[in-house]
């Protein structure tokens, strides 16, 4: 839904250090930074070695804490709603009309059947008090000359991965590709942008992919439609009493 | 065949209404627009007993049954401009081979009829819900028959006024509607006042009324009804503890001529990680029955419930775990526990997301009751659920 804001405002927030590599974090932040909100369209395939799955979606977001989206397909889940407010979440079913609070274990699940789980899109997780940054290098990743810039966890850090490395191209500062390790160092997952597309002006990516690299054959691709941004939302749809009116 | 026949053709001509009906009034404006989905449900089920013939219980009535039903259900929405909704629903029901009752239309308009009544084949319709909702701002006013879903908790709902639940019933998840005039207003911080009333044909009408509040991370509710002949007060809460859901309910029901009565449930879920999904519940009834008896059985398989009498045992536990085995297959144990009446219910089931549209799930229901001094499987019930959604 908002994965992709949420992914780029995790991993894009500055470090107080003042570096290249900071720099380039920055400005690939700016691309979608002072959005005061979001709406979007998008198509979500769960792929897996025998089975796939095609969802299509629509998402609003305000800021970084509200965000609401609502399944269009398949049909079976047609209006099914998911409600983020700071951290709480809620789910809303309808065909018993009833929305449910979901509790922080649910976290941990995968988002309907995705390879993220709720917890990505909801926790915001800090880059820049939780990471350390430099430049490793450069690499051109799918037509588009990229720097390379790894990512430490500063001691104490609270957070999941031992290592991030991501590819940020040079021109519009795109996240092309981002590699996840474990604290033994053993990569885990991969995100890869496949494709671009101009969304208000902004060059961003349309198509990314992301690949548990530990279950071969699984991946979950998302693909955005339309994506607009500062636009007016009413905040009433981001209440848990106006999600059954959601469409 | 025959039988079939006749149930395709009335279904196709009833569907063909609504679209017709639909594009008619789709082309005359461009802020007006329809919805409608639904499914067809094919459901062949097996029942089987093991009571003796007493002389309250009918021999006939204890003959293993086997049935099937097909059931669909449409659900229908017209938007007119901002401010109108229109809601429609409708759940068509044939049913062949050992028939099991259908229960009458309780609403305050009868909306249901038969199509077809023979002694081994019916044919139902009933309208489950019609609606009409006006809503600006922060008013939603909405009249007709609708479900008002006051249920926080997760199985037993006491503050479910409306449409109290009975778990066992798999088959109608969507429940009928009640038949209100409905008041909702909106304030801040996810803060909401909301009113019913509805009349009934028993003589005595509903007043009730709902505030939902947001406070440390929790939803709470109070709600107060004057309801047939009690004067409900209770509330409910929906948070957690460190990670793991926490949610009840609690109802009081002050009566005149009969005791008081208090109903409280309450459960904690879990998820793990590795796709386990632990859920337990307790529910306390101080109407609840102590003490073994067939009537029992009765109570739990009967569809009519008062969220005054959720269960037929005092105290009650529930137990349920899930677990996806693949992707599109998931298999769930429910567990519950009738305490002093000796009941208790098992009920394994497994689904299978086939495709996009298709749904099969296997479905077993087994009763294991004190009688005689003995724990004795006095039923079971196995059913498969093949649905199609559109």
């Amino acid at each position: 839904m908002y994965l992709l804001i949420v992914l780029y405002l995790n991993f894009f927030v500055p470090n107080i250090q003042e570096n290249n590599a900071t720099k380039i974090l920055q400005k690939s932040e700016q691309q979608i930074q002072g959005i005061k909100s979001s709406y979007t369209e998008m198509i979500i395939s769960v792929v897996r070695p025998k089975w796939t799955k095609e969802m299509t979606m629509k998402g609003w977001s305000i800021g970084d804490d509200y965000f609401s989206s609502v399944v269009l397909t398949p049909v079976k889940e047609k209006g099914t709603v998911f409600l983020k407010r700071e951290n709480e979440v809620w789910n809303y079913v309808p065909s018993i009309e009833r929305t449910i609070k979901l509790p922080p274990s649910m976290m941990m699940q995968n988002w309907m059947g995705t390879d993220f789980t709720n917890d990505d899109l909801v926790q915001r997780s800090s880059i820049a008090d939780d990471y350390s940054n430099s430049i490793i290098g450069e690499e051109v990743v799918n037509g588009f000359d990229c720097w390379i810039i790894e990512l430490l966890p500063n001691e104490d850090a609270p957070v999941v991965w031992g290592k991030l490395v991501m590819w940020i191209d040079k021109k519009n500062y795109m996240q092309m590709k981002t590699q996840f390790f474990d604290e033994f160092g053993d990569l885990i997952n991969v995100m890869n942008s496949v494709e671009i597309a101009d969304f208000g002006g902004k060059k961003l990516p349309s198509k990314i992919e992301f690949i548990p690299l530990e279950k071969e054959g699984n991946k979950t691709v998302i693909e955005r439609l339309v994506w607009e941004f500062d636009i007016d939302i009413n905040p009433r749809f981001f209440t848990p009493g106006y999600m059954k009116n959601l469409r | 065949m025959e039988k079939l026949l006749v149930i395709k053709k009335s279904r196709v001509i009833f569907i063909l209404f609504c679209f017709i009906n639909f594009n008619k009034v789709y082309s005359q404006n461009d802020n007006i627009s329809f919805s409608i989905n639904g499914y067809v449900k094919y459901l062949p089920s097996h029942l089987d007993y093991n009571i003796e013939p007493s002389t309250w219980i009918s021999p006939t009535l204890l003959q293993p049954q086997t049935s099937h039903l097909i059931h669909n259900r449409l659900n229908m929405r017209g938007y007119f401009g901002d401010n109108f909704t229109l809601g429609f629903e409708l759940r068509n029901r044939a049913m062949f081979g050992d028939l099991q009752t259908i229960q009458r239309d309780q609403g305050w308009v009868d909306m249901s009829f038969y199509v077809f009544e023979k002694p081994k084949f019916i044919f139902h319709t009933m309208i489950d819900r019609l609606w009409l909702k006006y809503q600006k701002n922060k008013l939603e006013i909405s009249i007709g028959r609708q479900r008002v879903n006051w249920g926080i908790n997760t199985i037993w709902n006491s503050n479910d006024l409306f449409n109290a639940y009975n778990f066992i019933d798999f088959d109608y998840v969507e429940r009928p509607g009640s038949d209100v005039v409905r008041l909702i207003y909106t304030g801040d911080n996810l803060s909401s006042v909301e009113l019913v009333f509805m009349p009934t044909n028993r003589g005595q009408n509903i007043l009730a009324g709902i505030y939902k509040f947001n406070k440390l991370g929790y939803d709470f509710q109070i709600i107060g009804a004057d309801y047939f002949d009690d004067v409900v007060v209770g509330g409910g809460w929906a948070g957690n503890i460190l990670k793991a859901g926490f949610k009840g309910e609690i109802s009081y029901f002050i009566n005149n001529y009969v005791d008081n009565a208090l109903s409280l449930s309450t459960s904690i879920d879990y998820s793990f990680r590795n796709g386990y999904y632990l859920l337990g519940s307790y529910l306390y009834n101080s109407q609840g029955r102590n003490s073994p008896g067939l009537l029992n059985l009765i109570n739990i398989t009967d569809n009519v419930l008062s969220p005054k009498n959720l269960m037929p045992s005092k105290n009650s536990y529930l137990f349920q775990i899930s677990k996806p085995i693949s992707p599109p297959v998931n298999t769930s144990l429910t567990i519950m526990y009738g305490a002093g009446i000796n009941l208790l219910y098992l009920s394994p089931s497994i689904s299978y997301d086939v495709t996009s549209r298709i749904d099969l799930s296997l479905i077993a229901q087994i009763f294991f009751l004190e009688n005689n001094q003995k724990l004795e499987n006095l039923m079971r019930g196995v059913y498969i659920q093949m649905k199609y959604s559109f």
